[in-house]
């Protein structure tokens, strides 16, 4: 009875986590190639800026991030009373709310290797193209991205991964609802302080397992492109 | 009819061009590295940035103070010098790149007769299936020229196409360039620092130095004088023949050049053909009198016309049959040793086989 509960509470956070990680993945890729190309081609001075706001995530703990995201979110303030407005529900301790967290934080991870493929990108191909009549949208799709596949493939399993493998940001603004807000990682956690140590030990074998095979496949899909 | 009023500063140089190019067939740009040739070409396609003024293709203005057509609506083709195919595709997802584009222009049927015209025309009907990788320097820029006709351009422009590729494969290529205007119809601007090249090309002659137009003309006139930019120990000249006698004897060919008889030893010439000879000024020897006991075929009576010393061991001779004119290179102890004047007769003697024939 308490292992079928067990099961199921573990369950949960996976479909939880996978259904967090794919959505967030699909958001950024659609999000991070308009704005990587943008950022590849910025000659302005407002570059750098951009670039740190994208970037900040990867350096800020991501209790700041989760508190300040949790001050937004609530209806008092701007975003969160505009959200309420417009859905009748917060975005707090929701899972929607864990999407908006979760495209912030992972988005550098994507960004920044989409930008750099695109920054090495051979510019003549596109001149190439235009003279023979392919508009920038036309080239972006039929010359940029073949050409920077792997960095496309890279980005996405570096924004996936990278939302899998989230915490404080989660538990800031996410709490733990089981089959709504707690993913993975957070229910490891759980596991651990209430001593069920069965459940805590699947749920970390599955991850570091998780994380293992994709990096050797990253790893292996970078060896390809070296050569 | 193009019509250019530019200026463009980038860095430390500056182009500034206002002519007007009548463009039939061929116009070879022509200048040392650095002069501006591939800035001035980027310019007319409208890939440069910072360029000013106006440009003006037939009743199409591409560009003026409030308007800029970008390169993919100018119905343009560029040979690139590297080539620049796409690598992810294969030869023939290359062709068809802009012939895809330029479809809606098209109607199908004469879309397809293109398609294999070009194809067959430049010989690569075998690699169509070939990724691009696996292509060599010559094959590349074969399908380079092919991509950028099958965009059906109202112009083509080349940026030295050929100066990548050994002799071999530009050998191959060059007489496929010099078909491209008559077999479709297309105005050519050529750019290249190779001066054999752009007289086998070339209609007419732009010669550029320091971001401008310094000079222009048609490419007789221009090439066969031993004075201005180009009178120095690389001079050549051209010759417009036609082809008389393919039978003579030991596979050689009869040309005829102002009434007078030259020898080539090039077989693959139709009778009637009109065809361009190139012969360098340094293959080019001088004699007062007929001299006929000599392995020397061709030996040509001519008029002394111009004389100039070109530096201080050389002198260039302009020799004139009687429309056309032979530009030869001699030292200048020759020149007063045989004692050239202006107006004397002279037989020029050049070997058969040092002439290019296109």
């Amino acid at each position: 009875m308490t292992e079928q509960l067990l099961q199921t509470t573990v369950g949960q956070a996976v479909w939880v986590t996978l259904k967090l990680a794919s959505t967030t993945t699909l958001i950024l890729m659609m999000a991070g190639l308009p704005l990587a190309w943008k950022l590849a081609n910025m000659k302005s001075r407002a570059r750098p800026v951009i670039e740190a706001l994208v970037g900040l995530p990867m350096v800020l703990p991501p209790t700041v991030l989760g508190f300040y995201l949790l001050v937004a979110f609530s209806p008092q303030n701007l975003p969160g009373k505009l959200w309420l407005d417009m859905t009748g529900s917060t975005l707090a301790f929701s899972f929607t709310g864990l999407v908006v967290a979760s495209v912030i934080y992972s988005l550098p991870f994507v960004v920044q290797p989409l930008q750099r493929a695109f920054e090495q990108l051979d510019k003549g191909l596109l001149e190439s193209a235009a003279t023979l009549g392919a508009g920038p949208l036309d080239q972006f799709i039929s010359i940029v991205l073949p050409q920077s596949l792997r960095a496309v493939l890279l980005a996405a399993c570096l924004g996936f991964a990278h939302t899998v493998g989230e915490f404080g940001v989660v538990l800031m603004i996410g709490g733990n609802l089981p089959g709504e807000t707690q993913v993975l990682s957070i229910a490891l956690f759980e596991a651990v302080e209430t001593q069920d140590f069965t459940s805590a030990h699947t749920m970390a074998a599955g991850l570091l397992l998780f994380a293992l095979i994709l990096l050797v496949s990253l790893y292996s899909l970078e060896r390809k492109e070296h050569r | 009819m193009l019509l250019l009023d530019i200026h463009c500063e980038r860095d430390a140089f500056q182009l500034q061009v206002r002519e007007s190019f009548s463009l039939n067939g061929v116009t070879g740009v022509m200048g040392p590295s650095g002069c501006g040739k591939t800035t001035l070409l980027r310019c007319i396609a409208g890939l440069e940035r910072h360029v000013q003024g106006s440009v003006k293709f037939d009743s199409t203005l591409w560009q003026s103070e409030a308007a800029f057509v970008p390169p993919h609506k100018r119905g343009i083709g560029y040979v690139f010098q590297d080539g620049r195919l796409f690598p992810h595709m294969s030869v023939r997802s290359n062709l068809n790149y802009g012939l895809r584009r330029n479809r809606k222009y098209l109607d199908t049927a004469s879309e397809t007769l293109s398609f294999e015209h070009v194809v067959e025309w430049l010989g690569i009907v075998s690699l169509l299936d070939r990724p691009i990788t696996r292509l060599s320097g010559g094959q590349r820029q074969r399908v380079a020229i092919g991509r950028a006709l099958l965009g059906s351009p109202k112009l083509l422009l080349m940026d030295e196409p050929l100066s990548a590729l050994d002799w071999a494969s530009r050998t191959s290529i060059m007489p496929r360039l010099r078909e491209i205007n008559r077999e479709f119809g297309v105005p050519v601007l050529f750019v290249s620092h190779n001066r054999e090249e752009i007289a086998r090309l070339a209609d007419e002659v732009v010669l550029m130095d320091n971001g401008c137009i310094e000079e222009r003309g048609p490419t007789r006139q221009m090439l066969n004088r031993a004075r201005g930019s180009l009178a120095d120990d690389q001079a050549l000249s051209v010759l417009e023949a036609g082809v008389v006698n393919t039978d003579s004897p030991y596979g050689m060919t009869e040309l005829e050049v102002d009434g007078r008889s030259l020898m080539v030893n090039q077989s693959n010439l139709r009778q009637g053909q009109q065809v361009r000879v190139v012969v360098p000024a340094s293959e080019i020897s001088l004699c007062l009198e007929n001299i006929s006991q000599i392995s020397i075929q061709n030996r040509l009576l001519t008029t002394l016309t111009d004389i100039q010393d070109i530096d201080d061991h050389h002198a260039l001779v302009r020799l004139t049959l009687d429309e056309q004119a032979l530009i030869a290179l001699i030292t200048r102890q020759s020149r007063h040793r045989l004692g050239l004047k202006l107006g004397i007769t002279v037989y020029a003697h050049f070997k058969a086989a040092c002439l290019e024939v296109v």
